[in-house]
């Protein structure tokens, strides 16, 4: 049988008694120079096994035995109602931890290339309007802070777009532009963003680029495709699942580092957004009775226009912003565009 | 999940100045002790974590009460160890009314700024009164030598400490924060009891404010010495390419030793002016060792992708334990006792959530 010896205090006063513990069938017995108590332990709470620190039993009472044996102890209790749960006592086994290890990188794994995206698209669809558009006027005011300048194009030709475009069928539902937007941006060159509410923000730089109408109109339903499809709420989605993840994982270890990692993990269109907006334009620009081609046709000036002047060395404050960057798989796309024709 | 262990908060924690005079008693100093180690905390945070992430947050709670299990039964001094009591039901009870307030007010943001505006007021009405449940339940559900911990502060001194140094910090920009820390610790010390026996808190606010000014004097001294002289020489020896690297660490350097400084000062501050009865504490937490320290976890972490956490966090508390002792004016052994009702954990929880928790 096992006897240990332990510190007994009696839960009204903090000295401490020196005492033997040991069980008998379903009783804790307790005997030292002043204590001698016999307890059921079904009556008796137990702090739980964390791996070698000091155990604490607590009587109905008040009173507390400090043991510092915790093994010993799990040895004693076996069979009694005290012993310890499975989470208590995993930590102690090796093979728990390397398996926890295991299935952290496996859930981590499996979590982020399936289960963030379901997650996101869900949510993403469920979000209200109201909270759509002050996602989309956040986003707004930050793009005017980088870059984005007052628009030089006439009103006149402004006017002529949004009207066009607006007189297009969207391709599903009613899904609609909140407000076409345009901004000049020497910078960020070529250019076109949905932004969560529906804004669209088109650069003059796209407007000069484009050899007829029916190339901005392509561009301009591929946006309409993120916005239908809501990819950018999606990310913005993400973001914030992957930084409650991070603050979960690292605690409070910094906010700074959770907030960049979040961002820098969705802040890009996957290739798959990209070819569901892509789709979404070639849908609706049939229906409207515009050939899809005009849409590969830009993307492929874009393209040509940002490697010429990337070659000139002028591109490279572009590189973190571009639509190229936000917009993967460009000659892939191209190629799927023309072949739906 | 895995914060600072509260116990730490409660008990152990912040600053400044020189250690008290060697005790007028004839007891031998007490030295504060940790008996937890990194290794045997990993498996303990692992499970912790694979279980919450599983069933998607609900076991946070049971994780919260092994964490602070684990701290505080691993804090040593005079032979006897802490206790924390709070069940895993009272935790998540706490987190669904956080979570219900927390939905409520951005609900209320996204109505229109009015309602905004309703809710920030609504939240600093009954904040107050959840930080005092927070303090209660904390103090009620740790233990020494099988005496609880109580917290006494009355609902109207928690809102005119909160309101009125909430106000304070607004008016004067910040500038008065140095005063609100110290009103802060005193509302919670000078409440706070084990057993009978009373703690009693004696750091003034312009202790504080000395130790704000000595900080952001060494921030600024570091940023010049390492961003200026550093990223100079470099720059004198390999052109500007070369000392562009220099300013962000500059920049990280500068906020580790700044940390460490404030949060080693401020826990000599806090204890080395608190009594407790006829006892006294003695806190020599030095800038040097916390700051190897704080690189070191910085590094480990960052290199381990936060598989070195657990250790970090093991590695800070020995240290902040390791320099604290109790000087004790009588045996320790007479705490007594005294009766009080059960303490639920909404306040403490929701004071979590919205990261408006007191931490001393």
């Amino acid at each position: 049988m096992i006897t240990l010896q332990a510190d007994y205090f009696d839960g009204k006063s903090a000295r401490s008694h020196a005492v033997q513990v040991r069980v008998e069938g379903s009783a804790l017995v307790v005997e030292g120079a002043n204590v001698n108590r016999r307890e059921v332990c079904k009556t008796l709470t137990i702090s739980e096994a964390l791996g070698n620190t000091a155990r604490t039993i607590t009587f109905p009472d008040g009173a507390t035995l400090l043991i510092k044996e915790s093994d010993l102890l799990e040895r004693m209790l076996d069979g009694t109602s005290l012993s310890s749960s499975f989470a208590a006592t995993a930590p102690n086994k090796k093979v728990w931890v390397i398996a926890s290890v295991v299935g952290l990188m496996a859930l981590v794994g499996v979590g982020y290339t399936f289960g963030l995206p379901w997650a996101a698209k869900s949510m993403a669809h469920a979000l209200p309007p109201k909270v759509l558009e002050a996602i989309g006027d956040g986003a707004l005011g930050s793009f005017d802070s980088m870059g984005f300048a007052t628009t030089k194009l006439a009103e006149s030709r402004r006017n002529e777009i949004i009207k066009k475009f607006e007189a297009m069928k969207p391709h599903v539902g009613n899904t609609k532009v909140r407000r076409i937007l345009f901004r000049s941006s020497p910078e960020h060159g070529a250019n076109a963003v949905a932004l969560p509410d529906g804004t669209m923000v088109v650069t003059d730089e796209l407007v000069a680029l484009a050899q007829n109408d029916n190339q901005i109109m392509g561009v301009m339903c591929h946006e309409l495709g993120h916005v239908a499809y809501r990819h950018g709420a999606q990310n913005v989605v993400e973001g914030a699942i992957v930084a409650a993840f991070l603050s979960v994982y690292l605690g409070d270890f910094s906010t700074i580092v959770t907030g960049a990692a979040a961002t820098l993990a969705v802040s890009h269109y996957s290739r798959q957004s990209e070819r569901e907006a892509d789709d979404y334009a070639i849908a609706m620009m049939r229906a409207n009775k515009l050939p899809p081609k005009a849409l590969a046709d830009l993307l492929a000036r874009m393209d040509h226009d940002y490697r010429a002047q990337k070659k000139a060395g002028k591109a490279g404050k572009r590189e973190m912003t571009d639509y190229f960057s936000s917009h993967p798989g460009t000659a892939e796309r191209i190629a799927h565009i023309e072949a739906a024709r | 999940m895995d914060s600072t262990p509260a116990f730490p908060k409660t008990l152990l924690n912040e600053p400044g100045s020189a250690p008290v005079e060697s005790a007028p008693s004839h007891f031998p100093e007490e030295r504060f002790s940790f008996s937890g180690s990194g290794a045997e905390y990993f498996g303990i945070w692992l499970v912790n974590l694979v279980l919450t992430l599983v069933t998607l947050g609900i076991y946070s709670a049971w994780a919260k009460v092994r964490r602070n299990q684990y701290f505080y039964s691993n804090t040593w001094v005079a032979g006897a160890n802490f206790n924390f009591h709070g069940t895993p039901y009272a935790i998540l009870k706490g987190r669904a009314v956080a979570l219900v307030l927390l939905a409520a007010y951005n609900f209320a943001g996204t109505l229109a700024t009015k309602f905004l505006v309703l809710a920030v007021v609504a939240l600093a009405l009954i904040m107050p009164w959840f930080l005092r449940r927070g303090l209660i339940f904390r103090a009620r559900n740790s233990s020494y030598r099988s005496i609880r911990f109580r917290f006494t502060g009355s609902n109207g001194n928690a809102y005119r400490t909160f309101i009125v140094w909430g106000l304070a910090m607004l008016v004067s920009f910040g500038l008065a924060a140095p005063a609100v820390a110290q009103r802060l610790r005193a509302f919670h010390f000078n409440n706070l009891n084990l057993g009978t026996t009373s703690f009693r808190f004696t750091a003034t606010i312009r202790q504080f404010y000395k130790l704000w000014a000595r900080t952001s004097l060494l921030w600024f001294a570091a940023m010049f010495c390492v961003g200026i002289l550093v990223g100079g020489t470099l720059a004198a020896i390999g052109g500007w390419a070369a000392a562009a690297p220099a300013l962000p660490i500059a920049a990280i350097l500068s906020f580790w030793l700044t940390r460490a400084h404030y949060v080693s000062g401020m826990q000599n501050l806090v204890w080395n002016n608190m009594t407790l009865g006829p006892h006294r504490f003695r806190s020599e937490a030095r800038v040097g060792p916390l700051f190897r320290i704080m690189m070191k976890n910085a590094l480990f972490t960052i290199f381990t992708l936060g598989l070195y956490r657990p250790y970090a966090v093991v590695n800070v508390m020995k240290y902040r334990a390791e320099t604290m002792s109790l000087l004790p004016g009588a045996p320790v052994d007479e705490f007594l006792a005294q009766v009080e009702r059960e303490a639920s954990a909404v306040g403490a929880e929701t004071a979590d959530l919205f990261d408006l928790e007191i931490s001393l």
